[in-house]
């Protein structure tokens, strides 16, 4: 008996520990966040105001205050930044896979001793402050950089490149810093893939790089959207990068809620803009989650 | 067994931590001052005095103090925020504890100019101590701006910036301005002959157009990173404080690769700030927090700040203590007809500054 | 070299002027210091089923896999259908395979990956569609062609491999433990249909199997192999009754092995003085010297029991019985001689068990004939 009733209470753990983490981590700061978004900014400590108060005896007054979405959907900067945002995280996010599909690859059909070397040059720069690393990048990319000076030196140029300041230093910025959460997921999936598979494709009578195609590519998959994931959800809410490296110009969603929130001090805004960002980042997921259903279905 | 041993283990570090965490209160005072913004000896001095430990906690922007005190519950005992608009709008909000003069003796030797213009947001100067003050101006590499506009070329005007003509031609050595629309909309203002504090629509869309043309030769808006590409001669000018520029030269000199670094007061006027200090409302320490101030306000110890971090400071007893190249420097001590043209930001409302903010935004991404 | 002397019509391998499908020669493959092959040289005939049968590590799928192509030898020549194939990368080899874990696309359906090496071809689409359904039906597997590997059981499996390598009609299969995945009575199933398919196919098969019982039964002819090396390939009979060597004797189901010395050749049987004491006489073709030190080699069940003691004492040993192990169908009787020596004797149970004339501690005297067994060198 006291045997079920511990296996009884192990499941009950092993399905509410994950729930109670995703609602005191999750849930819990998000239904904060939705609350500041339906405030309005005062000077105050803290800097909104509350959204429900007892008037008289018995009267509770709740005021919520839409104007911040609204103000969202009217200002066409935030639509602007939004979609810059989402364009530079899709291109960095190609970038890294163009790059880190076959890093991964390559270290996942290295001989197994070198393989942890590998890895260890990939992971290496986190030890490193991520702001230090992307400062690191504004000494390299420099008019008198070292890049710039041994292009020079080199004779390839005759005058700086112009890279720091432009979107091209963003990119560089994000392929940089994002590269290893787009390599390590590959990686993990490309060395479960059973080697047997290209020697039965090879076999059938498919060359290498037609079986890359038909047989490793397809099954990477996972690992693929992993990976993408990883890169593009927190480069669309990036905010160093851009303000580091890039051009004074470019609109990026992270800064213009800094701006909310540090400059303007308009926390409800600026929570405002972190739900519709989430909204946004959230939906396509939704969508790919009932498409894979949809595929279970259809096959059983 | 192992685990749960190590979980009390745990649970008993994590409650000595606690301990200790709560035991500032005896001894110890919390400081959030910006980053390098006191002498090497100045808080060893302060703990050698009173046998107060300090702990020094640094930010580099005034927005990022401002929202740990609007979250509450800081723990900070002493804060050194800018007196316009920052401090002006925390006294709004009620953020901050009157101070018991009675434990600062040294105040009656600070500059009555100054107190003067503080009273005006702080009645009576309860609240607020003036600790550094300078002027935004600007930064310039003169041998590049020589070549890029001739020898006899004027530096000290805000036109490097806003002359489209002038700026086209710095653009290539770099120009940049700060990431705050009120130092650059002030600025403008008074290239053009208005009042810099003007809020009025016609005068602000005038800033604003010559903000956009100014644009395209910028080649970027940020608040300290002009002072390492000054110092390594990647820009030739920049929109800056006197003594971060000041901090540029000096570092341009150490480095000694030929990088010249001068700081210049604009003719046309620039903006006078000033750093105070303060006591936040719900300071754990504050009686340390009033040791702190009375020992910044002794001469010797101001001076000495001054000679490191390159600011004047509004403590007449601590001028003739202060090296002599930094107090006849003109720029940074300014005679009195320059002082004149020197101008306090005056005070907006919310909704003005998120008006003036978004509109900023929208400059710099140039739509 | 030892072969049935009474077949009527030459099979392929006998046969001078057939022309071998797979010739191997001196086939060597070295792995760092290990000779997985060694100097192997070997012919395959058309529509043989050849099988590679030895324990794990003997260089039977390294032997495999240099045919499919998916290693390269480090010396020696692969031709296949009169061409030289050595260099040839798999995908371009007249050859497919079936590999012992299937190696089944899990993206794929059944279909798709039935289809994978037709397209590989460029077939046209109704070509393709016709040679799926082909081989769906050959394989009774028509209900599963939408399925995907993982809703697959293990035997489904195995028959959704075999139709993808055959798929291709390829001249030559290489099977890698076909049945190595299933369990016992499927393996006994199945070991018939795949014979039943290959004759009917006409397709040359050449299979690695750890599993003589399978060897034994598929095959038109074994290799057997032994650290990189074949030590004996024949028919399953001759492999049985004739094998050239002690270690394939052994290797190959029980077998009694009793030393001895050539005293007298008499005609084609020679005079063998046993170790244990007593004379043989077996028959033999060799041409042995008197006095070459031999082993004569006798299956247990072609042993019997003496049932009229006397004579010259030949081919004759005398011992108590120790063990008996009781099959059902036939019992092992273990006898010890006096000198110590453990003979096997299988005896079919003709009576109920209580009936049988042999017991426990039994004095007993066993015998064979001088053909039933082979003289042994090595």
């Amino acid at each position: 008996m006291s045997h079920r009733h511990s296996h009884r209470l192990s499941r009950l753990l092993n399905i509410g520990l994950p729930y109670f983490w995703l609602g005191l981590f999750f849930l819990l700061p998000f239904v904060m966040v939705l609350r500041i978004s339906l405030a309005e900014p005062t000077l105050a400590q803290p800097p909104y105001t509350a959204l429900w108060e007892w008037v008289e005896q018995g009267v509770l007054q709740i005021r919520l205050n839409l104007a911040n979405f609204q103000l969202l959907r009217e200002d066409d900067i935030y639509l602007a930044a939004l979609l810059n945002s989402l364009w530079v995280a899709l291109v960095g996010t190609v970038c890294c896979l163009l790059l880190g599909y076959p890093m991964a690859y390559a270290i996942a059909t290295a001989p197994e001793r070198r393989r942890i070397l590998l890895l260890m040059l990939i992971i290496l720069p986190f030890w490193t402050s991520f702001l230090i690393r992307v400062y690191a990048w504004i000494g390299l990319l420099n008019a008198n950089g070292l890049l710039n000076t041994f292009l020079l030196w080199l004779g390839v140029i005759d005058e700086p490149l112009k890279i720091l300041h432009t979107q091209m230093a963003v990119y560089i910025g994000v392929v940089y810093s994002y590269l290893p959460f787009m390599i390590l997921p590959l990686y993990a999936n490309l060395t479960r893939l059973d080697p047997t598979l290209l020697e039965a494709a090879a076999d059938l009578g498919c060359r290498p790089f037609r079986a890359f195609l038909r047989v490793t590519l397809p099954l990477s998959m996972p690992g693929i959207v992993a990976g993408s994931m990883l890169v593009f959800i927190p480069v669309v809410g990036e905010f160093v990068i851009p303000d580091l490296l890039g051009s004074p110009g470019s609109l990026m969603i992270g800064k213009l809620m800094w701006t909310e929130f540090f400059a303007n001090k308009d926390w409800p805004l600026a929570s405002a803009l972190a739900i519709v960002l989430l909204a946004v980042l959230v939906v396509p997921f939704v969508l790919m989650q009932r498409l894979q259903q949809d595929d279970e279905g259809t096959r059983t | 067994m192992t685990i749960q041993l190590f979980a009390q283990r745990f649970l008993f570090s994590a409650f000595l931590l606690a301990f200790s965490a709560l035991g500032h209160a005896e001894g110890q005072v919390h400081i959030y001052n910006w980053n390098d913004y006191f002498a090497e000896d100045t808080l060893s001095g302060f703990q050698a005095r009173t046998g107060i430990r300090p702990v020094l906690d640094v930010y580099d922007a005034n927005e990022i103090l401002e929202a740990k005190l609007l979250a509450g519950a800081s723990g900070y005992d002493l804060i050194f925020p800018t007196a316009h608009p920052f401090a002006s709008r925390h006294l709004q909000a009620g953020l901050y504890q009157p101070l018991d003069k009675t434990k600062l003796p040294g105040l009656d030797k600070l500059d009555p100019a100054i107190m003067t213009s503080l009273a005006g947001m702080d009645p009576g100067n309860a609240h607020l101590v003036p600790y550094m003050w300078g002027t935004s101006g600007l930064g310039l590499n003169p041998d590049k701006v020589k070549a890029a506009l001739g020898e006899d070329a004027p530096m000290d005007t805000w036109a490097l910036i806003f002359d489209p003509e002038k700026a086209a031609k710095l653009a290539g050595c770099g120009i940049s301005l700060l990431d705050d629309p009120t130092e650059v909309f002030s600025a403008a203002l008074a290239y053009l002959g208005k009042d810099p504090n003007s809020l009025a629509p016609a005068d602000l869309d005038a800033a604003a157009e010559l903000i956009k043309a100014a644009h395209p030769h910028v080649r970027y808006f940020h608040s300290s990173q002009y002072i390492s590409d000054l110092a390594n001669g990647s820009l030739c000018v920049a929109h800056g404080y006197s003594g971060d520029v000041l901090q540029a030269r000096e570092r341009a000199d150490e480095a000694d690769k030929g990088v010249k670094v001068v700081y210049r007061i604009p003719r046309e006027g620039a903006a006078l700030w000033t750093d105070v200090m303060a006591i936040p409302k719900d300071a754990p320490n504050p009686e340390a927090a009033h040791a702190l101030i009375a020992y910044l306000l002794d001469p010797k110890v101001i001076a000495a700040v001054s000679d490191y971090v390159y600011y004047a400071n509004p403590n007449l007893a601590a001028t003739p203590l202060i090296e002599a190249e930094l107090r006849e420097d003109p720029e940074i001590y300014p005679p009195a007809e320059v002082r004149a043209r020197l101008f306090v930001p005056s005070e907006r409302s919310e909704r003005e500054l998120r008006t003036l903010n978004r509109l900023w935004t929208r400059l710099k991404a140039n739509r | 070299m030892s072969s049935l002397p009474d077949r009527r019509l030459l099979e392929s391998w006998q046969d001078p002027k057939a022309a071998p499908y797979v010739r191997i020669e001196r086939l060597t493959k070295k792995f760092g210091d290990v000779y997985a092959v060694d100097d192997v040289s070997l012919n395959i005939f058309q529509g043989e089923f050849f099988s590679l049968l030895g324990s794990s590590g003997c260089g039977k799928s390294t032997l495999l896999r240099l045919l499919a192509g998916l290693e390269y030898p480090t010396s020696g020549r692969i031709h296949i259908d009169g061409v030289d194939v050595t260099d040839v990368p798999p995908y371009s080899r007249p050859v497919n395979m079936m590999f012992q874990s299937y190696a089944l696309f899990p993206h794929m359906t059944v279909e798709q990956n039935i289809d994978f090496g037709l397209r590989q071809d460029r077939l046209p689409r109704r070509e393709r569609a016709e040679r799926i359904g082909e081989m769906l039906d050959l394989l009774k597997i028509t209900p599963l062609r939408k399925r995907r590997p993982d809703q697959l059981s293990g035997g489904q499996r195995q028959r959704v491999a075999l139709a993808r390598s055959l798929a291709k009609h390829p001249k030559l299969l290489l099977l890698d433990e076909p049945l190595g995945a299933l369990d016992k009575r499927l393996r006994e199933n199945t070991q018939f249909e795949l014979v039943n398919l290959q004759e009917r196919l006409g397709t040359t098969f050449v299979t690695v199997t750890h599993d003589q019982e399978e060897a034994m039964t598929m095959s038109s002819r074994i290799a057997i192999m032994e650290a990189g090396q074949i030590m004996q390939i024949d028919t399953p009979t001759a492999i049985y009754e004739f094998p050239n060597c002690r270690f394939v004797a052994e290797f190959i189901g029980s077998v009694n092995l009793f030393e001895g010395k050539i005293v007298e050749r008499q005609g084609d049987q020679v005079l063998i003085e046993a170790q244990f004491g007593g004379l043989m006489r077996m028959r033999s073709f060799q041409p042995h010297a008197i006095g070459t030190p031999v082993m004569v080699a006798i299956r247990p069940e072609k042993m019997r029991l003496c049932e009229t003691p006397g004579g010259d004492g030949v081919n004759r040993l005398q011992g108590i019985v120790e063990d008996i192990a009781y099959l059902g169908d036939v019992s092992i009787y273990r006898i010890r001689t006096g000198s110590g020596l453990l003979a096997e004797m299988t005896l079919t149970n003709i009576q109920p068990r209580t009936e049988q004339a042999l017991t426990w501690e039994q004095e007993a005297v066993i015998e064979w004939s001088p053909t039933s067994g082979v003289v042994l060198t090595e």
